[in-house]
């Protein structure tokens, strides 16, 4: 299965690279605090964001994994990308605004808030077990693509001309990616990530797209594609509830519900990711663009192949069976056979259209899909080492410190990612448990968020209570699967993995009735009344008590999306307001107060040139904004650059 | 629960799963935003977001209906 690369190949690899590093570590001479560390200032615009979650969405094992299934299964393959819709609304409207608004730098700070401190302290704990659980197996699977993809070991042996086993090839390749992507992600932090990101999501859009249109033509036309694929292929979705292995009512309750909700609502990574845009305005737009636009986009790009791959089996330009060896019966052990046609299909494929430089782009995408996604991950587990352990043992030290913290952090997870990776390369059950962790805990995280932020009266007891035995209830379920069967929906219990896809309806079940049982009781028996009115924000009655809080005053929602271009005036005061003439705060309606946003006017730049402020008294002067030194230094502006201001709220 | 084998054979059983109880999923949310206020349709931001909200839902449910009708004929 593997390839040559050829001197063009690592040409393209190697100034790929360079760039990214050198990008990445531009980018990061800009951040001084640990805002800038982890949210890069809460200064970017919605398309940057958007188009950085691209690189965090797709993994370094997506072509593989959506190619496989887009070959077995057709273009159903495209569902996990495409059924998130039904948990925006209360992501928009209700979960951004609560963190976003409280001024939050992790999930684990709202159930301290909202709660109490054990049940952030477990929250914690499931999270960082998690995150930086996928720390190691993002390093694990990129060392295994990257020996599907080329003989890692050979260019080793080229190199340092020594032979290692299995892995010590593993690791010595998530090595050299952690490295890379530590160098700009231990500088610039959030500002580095999303940079890097948007470059790297374009690339795997790219590359993705490059690999389905070159097979295509190799078919000979879209018409030879079309007509090479079975019927039950072409449909958008997968048969109700069969095979056991794939199903769409599974698909529902695992994918678009609990698992969309654990990206968006529990992900630290995403979570920073959209907490990095000036607004909670940006925010919404940026997640509104990536759902209905990019996600469909890049769920072509990771299983396109696949489909192609189908296509050219039939017509016969890849052989049935996977190493096309001379003399295998075709039909032989058929079921094997595509199964392993299908985990190799990705690599296959691109095999069969690459030209030196073009392979040489593949592999570079594949792993800019784990950088991006590995740079996320480490970020988000630098973010709640600091925030959520740091900060409680040693409080009130200057940010100067806590950034240091931060960076450090990032290098002991990303050595920890490493260690991970021959552990979870021995250990098959170590990867198998980590997974378990995250389907027995996500569907009771799910239910106390919404609880918590939906109904005033969940209380924080129901709250600890409801994440320790709705988990112990999932868990259960992983011994005892025919308890999930009434949920099945008359899906076969699999023996190799029983009801994969409907635990995640159970465990929501389970978990809204205790989190209802226990709270009644709560206020039955105990005369609970945990809901305070001193934490405003912090459910959906109250969230514009938070909106004010955050802002420190009434909020002005008049003229929203007005904008006004002008010069800027700096003045030598330290003062953090921004003052504008008169015409301007009219043609915005904004007032003394209100929350502005000033930018460098030349829109591609994405925010990186920007800052917020309080808008102060009108100005003299009818063509310029002025602004304080400092905050000029702040937001990296440009004094004699033209400037847009807009009022946020 | 249990749904019967055969209505494995018809495509839009999915379609119809997915957009009936994801439909019914999303619009009790939408209802419980506007009743506690979150969603204040007397602001334009709030009401252009609904909007989009459900333009989104009708987009996707259109484009998974035209797409089986046009395979399945």
């Amino acid at each position: 299965m593997q390839v040559f690369v050829t001197p063009l190949d690592w040409s393209v690899i190697i100034v790929y690279f360079a760039m990214i590093v050198a990008i990445g570590m531009w980018f990061g001479k800009f951040t001084r605090t640990t805002k800038e560390f982890f949210l890069g200032g809460q200064r970017f615009s919605w398309w940057l964001v958007s188009f950085s979650c691209v690189a965090t969405l797709v993994g370094s094992y997506s072509f593989v994994q959506y190619s496989q299934m887009g070959f077995n299964f057709g273009f159903c393959s495209m569902t996990p990308y495409t059924n998130e819709w039904f948990v925006l609304p209360l992501f928009l409207v209700v979960w951004l605004p609560v963190i976003y608004y409280g001024g939050m730098a992790s999930i684990p700070e709202y159930f301290e808030r909202r709660f109490n401190r054990r049940t952030r302290m477990l929250v914690l704990l499931i999270l960082l077990l998690y995150l930086q659980g996928f720390v190691g197996i993002n390093l694990y699977t990129i060392g295994l693509v990257m020996n599907a993809l080329f003989d890692w070991n050979a260019v080793l042996h080229e190199l340092l001309g020594m032979e290692l086993s299995e892995n010590w090839s593993l690791i010595t390749a998530a090595t050299v990616i952690a490295i890379l992507a530590g160098l700009y992600l231990h500088v610039g932090g959030q500002t580095s990530v999303l940079m890097t990101d948007l470059l790297q999501g374009l690339l795997l859009l790219i590359t993705g797209f490059g690999v389905i249109l070159l097979g295509i033509h190799e078919l000979g036309g879209f018409t030879a594609f079309w007509d090479g694929l079975p019927a039950k292929n072409r449909l958008p979705f997968p048969q109700f509830n069969h095979p056991p292995q794939l199903h769409s009512v599974g698909d529902f309750w695992a994918d678009a519900i609990t698992g969309s909700f654990a990206y968006y609502f529990i992900n630290q990574g995403m979570m920073m990711r959209f907490l990095s845009a000036k607004s909670v305005h940006d925010s919404r737009r940026a997640m509104l663009c990536f759902v209905m636009v990019l996600m469909p986009i890049a769920a072509i790009a990771v299983g396109g192949a696949g489909w192609v791959g189908r296509s050219m089996v039939s017509n016969g330009i890849i052989a049935s069976t996977p190493t096309g060896e001379e003399g295998a019966e075709p039909g032989s052990n058929q079921d094997k056979t595509e199964a392993d046609l299908g985990k190799n299909i990705f690599v296959l494929v691109a095999r069969k259209v690459c030209q030196p430089g073009v392979f040489g782009l593949v592999i570079a995408a594949v792993v800019a899909a784990l950088m991006s996604t590995l740079d996320t991950f480490v970020t988000a587990v630098s973010a709640l080492a600091v925030n959520d352990v740091w900060r409680t043992f040693r409080p009130d030290r200057a940010d100067a410190y806590y950034l240091r913290v931060a960076r450090r952090a990032a290098i002991v997870s990303t050595l920890i990612g490493i260690v991970l990776i021959p552990v979870f390369a021995e250990f098959k059950t170590v990867y198998q448990a980590l997974y378990a962790l995250i389907a027995v805990t996500t569907p009771p995280l799910m239910m106390v968020i919404l609880m918590g932020v939906l109904w005033p009266r969940f209380t924080s007891r129901a709250a600890f209570w409801t994440l320790l035995l709705g988990s112990g209830a999932v868990l259960a379920s992983l011994f005892f699967p025919e308890i999930i069967t009434p949920f099945a929906h008359g899906v076969e219990m699999d023996p190799e993995r029983p009801y994969g896809y409907m635990r995640s309806l159970f465990g929501l079940v389970t978990s809204g009735l205790l989190a209802i049982s226990i709270t009644i009781v709560d206020h039955v028996f105990f005369g609970a009344s945990q809901w305070k009115e001193t934490r405003p924000g912090m459910v959906v009655t109250t969230l514009h008590q938070g909106i004010a809080a955050f802002k420190g005053g009434p909020p002005n929602y008049r003229a929203p999306g007005r904008s006004a271009v002008l010069s800027l005036s700096v003045t030598d005061c330290e003062s953090t307001e921004i003052r504008l003439p008169g015409w301007v705060l009219h043609e915005l309606q904004a007032e003394p107060g209100d929350l502005l946003y000033i930018s460098d006017a030349r829109r591609w730049l994405g925010g990186f040139r920007s800052v917020h402020g309080p808008a102060g008294p009108a100005t003299e002067s009818e063509d310029a904004i002025s602004v304080s030194r400092p905050l000029l230094e702040k937001g990296n502006l440009l004094a004699d650059r033209p400037t847009r201001v807009e009022k946020i709220i | 629960m249990l749904i019967p084998m055969e209505s494995q054979m018809t495509p839009w059983l999915p379609f119809v799963y997915q957009y009936v109880v994801g439909g019914l999923l999303f619009s009790a949310s939408l209802i419980l935003l506007v009743r506690t206020g979150a969603l204040r349709l007397n602001l334009a931001a709030d009401r252009r977001l609904l909007i989009a909200l459900i333009s989104g839902l009708l987009t996707f449910m259109s484009v998974h209906a035209i797409w089986i009708a046009s395979v399945t004929g």
